[in-house]
C-alpha cells in the first residue's frame, strides 16, 4: 500500500482551478518532488495534504485512511513552510520542542530529541538563539529540525531551498537527500527548479496549470517524456512538428528538414523531440551508416567550459546542439558561420504528444 | 533636508500654540502665590495641598479603578472583535459588525454619552461606578480593535499554521503563538483605552451617579468655582502620567514584532 494516495483531487479558488484532477501516490520512504512553474498549484496541493484547505473533489488517503475531516494537528504529516515560519518569540530550542510539547512528550525525552534533531542539521550550538539572530541557511536548518523532530510519516517541504544562495543550495540539496535516507521518512518537496528536483527526487510529478502532466523517475522524464510540455520543461529539447510521409501500424516514416527516418508512434498527431546532447558534431570521422547526418552552419556559440552550446541551422531548420568539450581543442576550432556536419541516431528521437 | 526659515517659524509657532498652555499649567503649579496668573516664587505647596484634598483623591481613585476595569474589558473584547474581523472574512453581518465596531471612533462623545444615559435609565440601572465603566468600555473597544487589527494585518498566517501543523489545537496555537506575537499591540490598546477613560469628561458626566465622581468631573466642578494653583498641580500630575503612557504606547506599537 502506498503511504499517500491522492485520488482525483481538485480545488478551485473562485474561478481559478488551482488543482485540477490530480492523482498520484507516494511510497514509504520515497523522495517525491512536485515540479512546475509558478502558480501551477504545487503549494495548494501540498497544503491540502497537510490539512489546510479541503479538496473540492477527490480524496487524500494516508496509509489507506481517508484524511477528509482530519484537522492539521491530527495528521501524522509535518510541513516545512516556504517562509520557514519560525516563531520569532521562541528560541531555537523552544521552536524545535514546540511540536513535542504539544504532543505531551516527557521533559527528559524532549531534551534528548531536540538535541538529536539539532545535531542532524548541525545546529547544536544555536539552541539559545532567537530566529532573528540566524542567517537564512541557519533558519532553514532549524525549520527542518522542527519539522522532522516529530518523526512524521511524511515531510512536506515547500520550496525548502528557494531562499538560499546558489552555492548553499547545492550543498543543502545533498544534505537533504542524505537526511531523508538517514531518517527513512517520505519527503514531498515542492520546487520549480528542475535541476533540484532531478538531483534529489526518486520520482517527480511535473505539473502545469493545476494538472499533472507526467510522473516518473528523473531519467524517465528526461529520456522518455510523453508530451511536448514535459520535454521542454525538463531539460532542453529540439521539438519538431514532422511531416508524416507514410504509416504502417505503429511505424511512421517522418520527414524533418532534409531527413527521413522511421519512428514508432501511436495513431494521431505527434511531435518529435531531440535532446541537444544527443546530436553529435562530426569531425573527420566517417559517420556510422545508421546515423542520420546533416550539413549545418553555426549560427551562435555559447561556450560554457565543460560543454559548448551551439545554435546551428540545417536547411532553414534551427537546432540546438550541445557538444561535450572532451578534448582541449574541440571548442577552439569552431567559430560562427562555419559549415559543420552533425549526426543523430533516430533511436534517440523522442515521440511526444502535442 | 534643510528647512526654510518659513518652515522653522511655522513649526515653532505651531508647537508653541499646542504646548505653551500646557507648559504654563506646569509652571504655575509650582507657584507660591495663590493668584493663578502672578508668579510669586517657587513652591511645592499645591502638591501638598493636593495630597490632603480628600474629594480630589477619592475622585482620582475612582477614575483609576474605572480606567483599569474598562481598559481591561476593552482590551479583551477589542482583541476578540479584531480577530473576528480578520479571521472570518465572510460571515453574515460582517459589514454591519465592522461599521458598528468602529462607529464610536467618529461618533461625537455627547451622542455616545446621551444614548448610554438613555439606555441605563430605560434599564432602570442606578448610575455609578459600573455604568461609567461600561460606557468607557463601549467607546474604547473601537480603539483597541483598531490597534490590534493593524498588528494582525501584517502577521503572517503561516506562524499559526505552522503551530497547527506541529500538533497544536486551534486554541493552543492561538495561545502559544498568535497571542505572544500580538501582545504588544494588545498592551498598547489597553493603555490607549486606559488614558481615554482617564481623560473622559463628557461620557462620564452623562453616565455617572452619586459616589462615582471621576477626576475630570471633580476638576471641572472645582474650576467652576475658580481656577486655583491646586488644579494646576492636579493637571500636571495627569499630564505627566498620560504623557508617560503615550510614550509607552508608541514604543510598543513601533517595536518590531519580537
Ligand atoms: N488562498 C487563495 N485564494 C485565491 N487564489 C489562490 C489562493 N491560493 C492560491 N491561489 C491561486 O491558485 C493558483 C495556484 O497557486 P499555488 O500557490 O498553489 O501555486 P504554486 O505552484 O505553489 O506557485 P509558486 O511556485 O509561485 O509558489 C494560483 O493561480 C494562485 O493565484
Ligand atoms: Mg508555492
Amino acid at each position: 500500500m502506498p503511504l499517500v494516495s491522492i485520488e482525483h483531487v481538485s480545488k478551485s479558488f473562485g474561478t481559478v482551478r488551482a488543482v485540477d484532477d490530480v492523482s498520484l501516490t507516494i511510497g514509504e520512504g520515497e523522495f517525491f518532488a512536485l515540479l512546475g512553474p509558478s502558480g501551477c498549484g504545487k503549494t495548494t496541493l501540498m497544503r491540502m495534504i497537510a490539512g489546510f484547505g479541503a479538496p473540492d473533489q477527490g480524496r487524500i488517503l494516508l496509509q489507506g485512511r481517508d484524511l477528509a475531516g482530519v484537522p492539521p494537528h491530527n495528521r501524522p504529516v509535518n510541513m516545512m513552510f516556504q517562509s520557514y515560519a519560525l516563531f520569532p518569540h521562541l528560541n531555537v530550542f523552544d521552536n524545535v520542542a514546540f511540536g513535542l510539547r504539544e504532543e505531551g512528550v516527557a521533559k527528559a525525552d524532549i531534551f534528548a530529541r531536540v538535541e538529536e534533531a539539532l545535531r542532524l542539521v548541525q545546529m547544536q550550538g544555536f539552541a539559545r538563539r532567537k530566529p532573528d539572530a540566524l542567517s537564512g541557511g541557519q533558519k532553514q536548518r532549524v525549520a527542518l529540525a522542527r519539522a522532522v523532530v516529530k518523526r512524521p510519516k511524511l515531510l512536506l517541504l515547500d520550496e525548502p531551498l528557494a531562499a538560499l544562495d546558489r552555492r548553499l543550495r547545492e550543498e543543502t540539496q545533498e544534505e537533504l537527500k542524505r537526511l531523508q535516507q538517514t531518517l527513512g521518512i517520505a519527503f514531498l518537496v515542492v520546487t520549480h527548479d528542475q535541476d533540484e528536483a532531478m538531483m534529489m527526487a526518486d520520482r517527480i510529478a511535473v505539473m502545469e496549470k493545476g494538472c499533472v502532466l507526467q510522473i516518473g523517475a528523473p531519467a524517465t522524464l528526461y529520456e522518455e517524456p510523453k508530451s511536448r510540455a514535459v520535454a521542454k520543461f525538463i531539460g532542453d529539447a529540439n521539438v519538431f512538428d514532422p511531416e508524416i510521409r507514410a504509416r504502417i501500424d505503429d511505424r511512421a516514416l517522418v520527414h524533418i528538414g532534409v531527413a527521413n527516418f522511421e519512428v514508432t508512434a501511436p495513431p494521431g498527431a505527434f511531435a518529435l523531440g531531440l535532446r541537444p546532447e544527443k546530436i553529435r558534431v562530426l569531425e573527420q570521422e566517417r559517420a556510422d551508416p545508421d546515423l542520420i547526418t546533416l550539413d549545418a552552419t553555426i549560427d551562435h556559440i555559447l561556450y560554457r567550459g565543460d560543454v559548448t552550446d551551439l545554435r546551428v541551422i540545417t536547411n532553414g531548420l534551427p537546432l540546438r546542439v550541445s557538444m561535450l568539450n572532451a578534448t582541449r581543442h574541440k571548442a577552439l576550432r569552431l567559430s560562427r558561420g562555419d559549415a559543420i556536419r552533425i549526426a543523430f541516431d533516430p533511436a534517440d528521437v523522442m515521440v511526444l504528444s502535442v | 533636508m534643510r528647512m526654510s526659515r518659513f518652515n522653522i517659524v511655522s513649526l515653532v509657532f505651531g508647537i508653541a500654540f499646542l504646548y505653551l498652555p500646557i507648559l504654563l499649567v506646569v509652571i504655575y503649579s509650582f507657584n507660591a502665590s495663590k493668584l493663578v496668573t502672578v508668579w510669586g516664587g517657587f513652591s511645592g505647596q499645591w502638591y501638598r495641598a493636593l495630597l490632603s484634598n480628600k474629594p480630589l483623591l477619592d475622585a482620582a481613585w475612582v477614575s483609576f479603578r474605572i480606567a483599569l476595569v474598562s481598559a481591561t474589558g476593552a482590551a479583551i473584547l477589542g482583541t476578540l472583535a479584531a480577530l473576528a474581523l480578520r479571521r472570518y472574512r465572510r460571515f453574515r453581518g460582517r459589514g454591519l459588525f465592522a461599521f458598528m465596531l468602529y462607529a464610536p471612533l467618529v461618533l461625537p462623545e455627547i451622542m455616545t454619552g446621551l444614548s448610554l444615559l438613555l439606555l441605563f435609565v430605560a434599564l432602570g440601572w442606578d448610575r455609578g461606578f459600573w455604568t461609567v465603566t461600561l460606557a468607557h468600555m463601549a467607546f474604547t473597544i473601537a480603539f483597541v480593535a483598531l490597534v490590534v487589527d493593524a498588528r494582525l494585518a501584517d502577521l503572517d498566517p503561516s506562524y499559526e499554521e505552522a503551530a497547527r501543523d506541529l500538533g497544536a489545537t486551534p486554541l493552543s496555537a492561538f495561545m502559544r503563538v498568535t497571542l505572544p506575537m500580538i501582545a504588544p499591540a494588545i498592551i498598547a490598546g489597553f493603555l490607549l483605552a486606559f488614558t481615554l477613560s482617564l481623560d473622559d469628561l463628557v461620557i462620564a458626566s452623562f453616565t455617572s451617579g452619586p459616589g462615582a465622581t471621576t477626576l475630570p468631573m471633580r476638576l471641572y466642578g472645582q474650576m467652576r468655582l475658580g481656577v486655583t494653583p491646586e488644579i494646576n498641580a492636579a493637571s500636571t500630575v495627569m499630564i505627566v502620567s498620560v504623557t508617560l503612557i503615550v510614550i509607552i504606547v508608541s514604543w510598543l506599537s513601533k517595536r518590531r514584532p519580537a
